[in-house]
């Protein structure tokens, strides 16, 4: 399925990483979003508790 | 002399049936006739390995030898610092690097009496891979050089395969230590996470990496791992707890343990070769003859722990690299800049829900395990591809089979469990959980001694 992300978006999100690509390297990353886009949608899919934490814990007697 | 397992080693030296040197120069031999095909090593150290060999061998004939790993031939994947010897990642980034110090898994080994042949190939970073645009190429894969060995501990597994080293190191944050493994056809473990420091190794996903060694059999893991294993107060994650002797209770057997087999990972969300689904069935069937006992369990979908993996993985391993991302993206390999950049192209609150979601995923596999001592997974999908035919996105479009457990951190591991239909090695996963490394040995040394044919080896290695 085609990336939903438009590639003008796409490649706004490279430059905002500070990342000076061609034109074809975004175009060849870009192709390989669509991949990425449903890893993505199952990591921010909603229905978590409030207080579902994260898997990492800040533990302050650790330093 | 030939092939020597390690422990089979081990004992010839403890019975001075043979000396550290004889061995550390049959290895030096064997590399300088056969790494031109496999590529295994990015430096070889034979100056070192002799220094460490007459040091060894001093000991063997004074009756001082410091354990049953002195004198025993290893090679360190080239992201463990080594002092006074390159540590390249495989890059051009760090080709001239020359750490000051060891890595504490490398300090323990040597201080085991361990004789350092060198440092192995790696995926750029442990993570881009097979790359052919690197300083160095790609390891090959000693049952058919034209085929892949997996990574990212590609060295080590072509090395320890062909029989250029007794054993090695390598790390997991995906699949690494598992996946050379697998279609190398050794055994390798990624234990628990916080049982062997990281310290001094070159980090990918701080939350994800593990250390681990990769040998030719169940035993000669479990040897290395008793030396690598321990608190390190240099790594925040180490845990410090008492480490348990991980050969003692080797042959005790699997009889009363209960095993899941993880059906959905391997029918339903990735298929897997006839021969890979024939090792499942006849390792649960030795299992079962063993007096273990035997039930499917249910799992979240592999796309679920691929999904938290990569955000996480992604996103750490582009926050260490960032600076050289942005100022020398093109003095990485092809294939691991393109990997890397996704985690670039994530927001914040992605990293964190995908750590939620991890935290979910660890509950839900730990609840679906909560009567059972092991499960029992496929390896990797069949058995190794040509090296020049590996999909550059293969880790996007596919799930594996190691992810979930570099999730959770419990430890599993890789053993052989016959060969695929062009000839080359399969495997399983076997799982066990937290801190019960001896538990999994036992189980994988039953299935070893049934299905794992050792006495084979890559034509090109005999």
């Amino acid at each position: 399925m085609p990336a939903a992300l438009p590639q003008d978006d796409f490649a706004a999100l490279v430059r905002r990483a500070g990342l000076d690509l061609s034109a074809a390297e975004i175009e060849e990353l870009y192709k390989a979003w669509e991949h990425v886009e449903p890893m993505l949608a199952r990591v921010r899919a909603g229905g978590r508790p409030r207080e579902a934490e994260p898997a990492l814990i800040f533990q302050p007697e650790s330093f | 002399m030939g092939i020597a397992t390690l422990a089979d080693a081990s004992r010839q030296i403890a019975s001075r049936a043979i000396s550290p040197v004889e061995l550390a120069t049959l290895c030096l031999e064997r590399i300088a006739a056969l790494d031109d095909r496999l590529n295994s090593f990015i430096t070889v150290t034979p100056e070192r390995a002799l220094a460490d060999a007459k040091a060894a061998e001093q000991r063997q004939t004074t009756g001082a030898l410091l354990g049953p790993l002195d004198g025993i031939p290893i090679g360190h994947k080239d992201i463990y610092g080594t002092a006074g010897i390159a540590t390249t990642a495989h890059s051009k980034l760090l080709q001239n690097w020359v750490p000051d110090t060891d890595a504490t898994t490398v300090r323990r080994l040597r201080e085991a009496g361990t004789v350092m042949l060198g440092k192995l190939a790696t995926h750029e970073f442990a993570f881009g891979g097979p790359s052919f645009d690197l300083p160095w190429p790609p390891a090959r894969n000693p049952w058919d050089p034209d085929h892949f060995t997996s990574g990212s501990s590609s060295g080590t597994g072509a090395a320890v395969a062909a029989g250029l080293v007794l054993g090695g190191t390598g790390s997991d944050t995906g699949g690494s230590v598992r996946g050379p493994a697998a279609l190398c056809g050794i055994a390798g473990i990624k234990p628990t996470y916080g049982l062997c420091s990281r310290a001094g190794i070159l980090p990918l996903s701080f939350s994800l990496d593990h250390a681990g060694p990769l040998a030719w059999t169940v035993e000669d893991c479990a040897m290395l791992l008793q030396a690598m294993a321990g608190h390190d107060p240099l790594d925040p994650a180490s845990a410090d707890g008492e480490v348990p002797n991980y050969t003692a209770g080797l042959g005790d057997g699997v009889r009363g343990l209960r095993v899941g087999i993880v059906r959905r990972w391997h029918e339903r969300d990735r298929a897997v070769s006839p021969a890979v689904q024939q090792g499942i069935d006849r390792a649960a069937e030795v299992w079962r003859e063993a007096g273990a006992v035997m039930r499917d369990v249910e799992m979240p979908s592999l796309f679920d722990y691929q999904a938290a993996n990569f955000v996480i993985m992604t996103s750490e391993a582009f926050s260490l690299h960032e600076p050289w991302m942005r100022e020398r993206f093109h003095d990485y390999g092809e294939r691991l800049r393109s990997r890397m950049v996704f985690g670039g192209l994530f927001a914040a609150t992605d990293y964190v829900q995908a750590q939620r979601f991890r935290r979910e995923l660890c509950h839900a596999t730990s609840e679906a395990s909560r009567d059972l001592d092991l499960l029992l997974t496929a390896g990797a999908p069949g058995e190794a591809p040509r090296i020049d035919s590996v999909p550059k996105w293969d880790g996007l479009q596919q799930p594996g089979f190691a992810a979930p457990m570099n999730q959770t951190g419990w430890p599993a591991m890789c053993v052989p469990v016959g060969f695929g239909e062009r000839g080359l090695p399969v495997a399983v996963q076997i799982i066990a959980k937290p801190f019960q490394e001896p538990l999994l040995f036992r189980a994988a040394h039953v299935i070893e001694g049934a299905l794992s044919e050792r006495s084979r080896r890559p034509a090109l290695a005999c």
